[in-house]
């Protein structure tokens, strides 16, 4: 009833403001006189709204059709890169591009940097070793080695640092860790935006004749507005700006889980001989905290519907495991210290790139000529695998790099590329490309790549 | 016996003589000894390269066949051997002399030796001991060189269960290969043996020799008994081709009445091991294997290993079966596991007990059907794991959510499963948690590695 109101009073309002409802007749449709009409007032440095304007047009029913009349956006922002996506990937990615002396804009949809690794509470550094003629090597260095090393020099930052050994990080340090880094690296950043489109160039690419992507519109509370880039990179991990903007891709469907932390391990008090509760998950850098993580049934994480579902399930679940471990003797002062905030949606859209990961060749150790990155295996008794240039760089798009879990790979290599240090490595040569891009004036796909390779190095990164 | 040397006093010549044959009594002796104990307490590590060896391990294979005259091969197996043991016990050595391709061979190098050393030659039959000499010396070129090929089934079973290799000493010198992998060894071996004596072989180490020494031992009262019989009857003339006929009837008797004794002891036999891909059920295979160890040789992944008498014996088989199917070939997924595209086992395999397939043919004969346990997965205890699945080259594990169990359960396709021990493999295993939920890290507590089970484990399929 509400909801309806709402529209009426809108569709009232739109009215009053002399668009005549017989010139919205079907979607998509561009009336440039309606879009006259709309023009935002908005304030050229801040990109806010003047008092009293209106964010966009109102979406309009009209004859059981749900319509968005065009509109043109405010511009929030010109960059040289645009990240979109602070996670693991995207902190890397504008960290390094920032680092090459380029203009940087880091956008992310909640309020904190670190995505699934400090939103997401999943604190488990796994996927940097691996296992070369016996002897363990780590190979994913570069920043996310920066950022392990800081952590450590952080009280309860990081534990189980030693070598051949998966770390376990803490999700605040981790954030504030990552806002350090990206004010030192001067990134302009704005949270609490949300991608929802892709903004492409008026003519494709004359030399391949594919769109060329100029930015992305991201979503704020003051409505959509745009931020003009020279190169993008997207690492917002379900490929929000690459579906967007029409990149070849596949909709893969994984486990959707949520993380929770436990607190007062440390007052466990077991008679001898318990045999421990199922869900005291792994431990974290805070003394008597646990990190507790789930799998979860494979479904659609792009889907609102499923996602919602999954919340409020997970959430029972996870009340229901705590109260199974308090419900053992000498687990009685047990209790759930947080959920996270962030849903753990493990794979959703992979990019179809130049080149596609596959097991077999990771396992034959294939060598790329365009490798700017190692991953390894979570277990770290793998060989190194090489991520090429092309993994990251979509088939069918220009001026836009794809990192972290959304690059191109078969799904089972998918499985190995969502693990945060390989999303940290991949960022890295994104960022690095993208600012190489912008500084040579090339598109994305014709960087030049020893230079690229040359400068991840200088950053420190591991290339076998 | 032949004489060396004319010039030789005759006190001196009959010393020689005695002594000569006083060592090859003793040998002798010591082979019996050891067949007997071999036949009672199993293969132990001392005789087991030498007595995994031809007709006697084939005479004891059939043991554990089990249904008396289920197939025609079982019949064809029986009246032969049961044939070859009669004739062996009228004529001395009758094996060695006109069957054995050893002994052929061995044979043919006395000629040579005779003829290099400008001694007299053999008068006739010179013809085709010279061909079994090269076929033997092929042979163990080929095998030099790691190829079986002389000795694969094509060459050997051209009819299907009728295994002439499975009466072979030469498997001797292939199972020798397994033990020393160095086959050069053992051909230095055999050409000293030839070049010192010919016969060496044959009367002093051979054990299918010293089984055929032991069926002769009653042969006076065999050829008085046939005697007998031959003066009863009408014509001397027919003697001949009575003897012959008293002899299958006798052969087929006697192995009939072997097999219906031992009917009981081979139905008791169920498939307890794995066996190598493409192995027949475990009636056949025991039937058909030669112990010959080639499998074993020719595994790269070294997961074919000779079925020990004490692990027989832990598996709760009766001893006198344990025994008998001891040093067979068993697949242990210790460190590893059968790989996708190789069927070496089976291309080595001279009789057919593991059947000969194709790459493609293989998923056909699955080892062993891979069973998951969750309470042992570290999914069960919401830990990121999904390596089974990933590593399954046949695809056959899929995982499943469950909402009860609130994890996924990695879910075994019966029909793709080949039990090839892949997930087995690289399963992390069971997590050994503190009270404190806590992972024991498995490189600081190195005790507790082996207490680690794995989530996967494999099981023999119904055949």
């Amino acid at each position: 009833m509400f909801q309806s109101e709402v529209t009426r009073r809108e569709w009232l309002k739109s009215l009053g403001l002399g668009v005549g409802a017989a010139a919205f007749t079907s979607v998509g449709l561009t009336n440039r006189e309606a879009q006259a009409d709309f023009v935002h007032k908005t304030d050229k440095t801040t990109g806010k709204l003047l008092d009293g304007s209106q964010a966009a047009p109102c979406t309009l029913q009209v004859d059981g059709s749900i319509v968005r009349p065009s509109v043109s956006l405010p511009k929030i922002s010109e960059t040289d890169v645009l990240v979109v996506g602070a996670g693991p990937a995207g902190c890397c990615a504008a960290i390094a591009a920032a680092r090459l002396g380029v203009k940087v804009t880091l956008v992310e949809r909640y309020g904190h940097f670190g995505g699934l690794a400090t939103g997401g509470l999943v604190l488990h550094v796994l996927g940097h070793w691996t296992k070369q003629d016996g002897k363990s090597v780590q190979v994913v260095q570069g920043i996310g080695e920066e950022m392990m090393q800081r952590l450590e020099a952080m009280p309860y930052g990081i534990i189980n640092r030693e070598f051949a050994r998966n770390p376990t990080l803490d999700a605040e340090a981790y954030k504030y860790l990552l806002v350090e880094m990206v004010t030192e690296a001067n990134i302009e950043v704005l949270l609490h935006s949300w991608c929802c489109d892709a903004i492409m160039a008026d003519a494709p690419d004359p030399k391949t004749g594919n769109p060329i992507v100029r930015g992305a519109v991201v979503q704020t509370k003051l409505g959509p507005q745009a931020i003009i880039a020279r190169q993008v990179v997207d690492t917002t991990g379900d490929g929000d700006v690459f579906y967007a903007a029409g990149a070849i891709h596949t909709q893969r469907e994984y486990d959707i889980g949520l993380v929770s932390r436990i607190a007062n391990l440390d007052r466990v008090n077991p008679p001898a001989g318990t045999k421990p509760p199922r869900y005291l998950g792994d431990a974290s850098p805070v003394p008597g905290v646990r990190w507790v993580n789930m799998a979860g049934p494979s479904l659609d994480g792009c889907d609102v519907r499923v996602l919602s579902e999954l919340e409020l399930k997970h959430r029972k679940q996870i009340w229901k495991q705590v109260e199974e471990v308090r419900s053992t003797p000498g687990y009685e002062n047990v209790y759930l210290m947080e959920t996270a905030p962030q849903i753990g949606v493990r794979i959703t859209r992979v990019i179809e790139g130049v080149e596609t990961l596959t097991l077999e060749n990771a396992r034959a150790g294939k060598e790329y000529d365009d490798c700017v990155a190692i991953g390894g295996a979570w277990s770290g008794d793998h060989i190194g695998w090489q991520i090429p240039y092309g993994a990251l760089l979509p088939k069918n798009i220009e001026n836009l790099v794809t990192a972290g879990r959304s690059i191109s790979a078969e799904p089972f290599m998918s499985d190995l590329v969502r693990v945060y240090p390989n999303c940290w490595a991949s960022g890295h040569a994104a960022g690095v490309a993208a600012a190489l891009a912008v500084k040579s004036d090339v598109t994305a796909r014709d960087v030049d790549i020893p230079e690229v390779r040359k400068n991840l190095l200088a950053q420190k990164a591991y290339l076998g | 016996m032949m004489v060396r040397n004319q010039d030789l006093s005759e006190e001196k010549l009959a010393f020689q003589k005695r002594a000569r044959s006083r060592v090859v009594a003793i040998l002798r002796f010591l082979w019996l000894f050891m067949i007997l104990a071999v036949l009672l307490y199993g293969p132990t590590d001392l005789h087991r390269g030498v007595c995994r060896s031809s007709p006697l391990l084939f005479l004891t294979s059939l043991f554990t066949y089990s249904e008396t005259v289920r197939t025609l091969s079982a019949i064809g197996l029986g009246l032969l051997s049961s044939t070859i043991v009669i004739f062996c016990m009228i004529r001395r050595r009758f094996f060695c002399k006109h069957l054995c391709p050893l002994g052929l061979a061995l044979d043919a190098g006395c000629s040579l030796r005779r003829r290099l050393f400008k001694k007299h030659l053999l008068k006739n039959g010179l013809r085709i001991k010279t061909k079994a000499f090269f076929a033997f010396f092929a042979t163990l070129w080929t095998l030099s060189w790691g190829s079986t090929f002389l000795l694969s089934q094509n060459f050997c079973t051209t009819i299907e269960g009728f295994t002439l290799l499975a009466f072979d000493p030469l498997a001797i010198v292939s199972g020798a290969v397994v033990y020393f992998p160095k086959i050069t060894i053992v051909l230095v071996v055999f050409i000293l043996c030839f070049i010192i004596s010919p016969y060496f072989w044959r009367y002093s180490f051979c054990p299918c020799g010293a089984l055929q020494e032991l069926l002769y031992l009653p042969h006076r009262a065999v050829r008085k008994l046939l005697k007998r019989s031959v003066q009863s009857s009408v014509s001397q003339n027919k003697t001949r081709s009575r003897r012959k006929f008293f002899g299958i009837v006798g052969a087929s008797a006697v192995g009939g009445a072997a097999f219906a004794a031992l009917n009981k002891l081979g139905t008791a036999l169920k498939p307890v091991f794995f066996r190598p891909p493409g192995a027949r059920t475990e009636r056949d295979f025991l039937a058909r294997c030669a112990h010959c160890g080639r499998c074993v040789a020719a595994c790269p992944n070294k997961i074919i290993k000779p079925l020990e008498l004490t692990q027989a014996k832990e598996a709760g088989i009766p001893t006198l079966q344990a025994n008998l199917i001891a040093e067979t070939p068993i697949i242990e997924y210790n460190e590893s596991f059968c790989e996708k595209e190789c069927v070496a086992c089976s291309e080595a395999c001279p009789t057919g007990a593991i059947r000969p397939i194709s790459i493609l043919d293989k998923p056909k004969y699955p080892i062993a059907l891979a069973q998951f346990e969750l309470e042992k997965c570290l999914l069960y205890y919401n830990r990121e794991c999904s390596i089974c699945r990933r590593e399954c080259s046949y695809e056959a594990i899929s995982f499943l959510w469950s909402d009860d169990a609130y994890a996924n359960i990695p879910t075994i396709d019966e029909d793709l499963c080949v039990g090839c021990g892949q997930c087995v493999v690289f399963c992390p295993g069971e997590p050994i948690l503190d009270a404190l939920g806590e992972l024991v890290d498995e490189e600081t507590q190195e005790e507790n590695l082996t207490k680690r089970e794995k989530a996967l484990k494999l099981v023999l399929r119904n055949h």
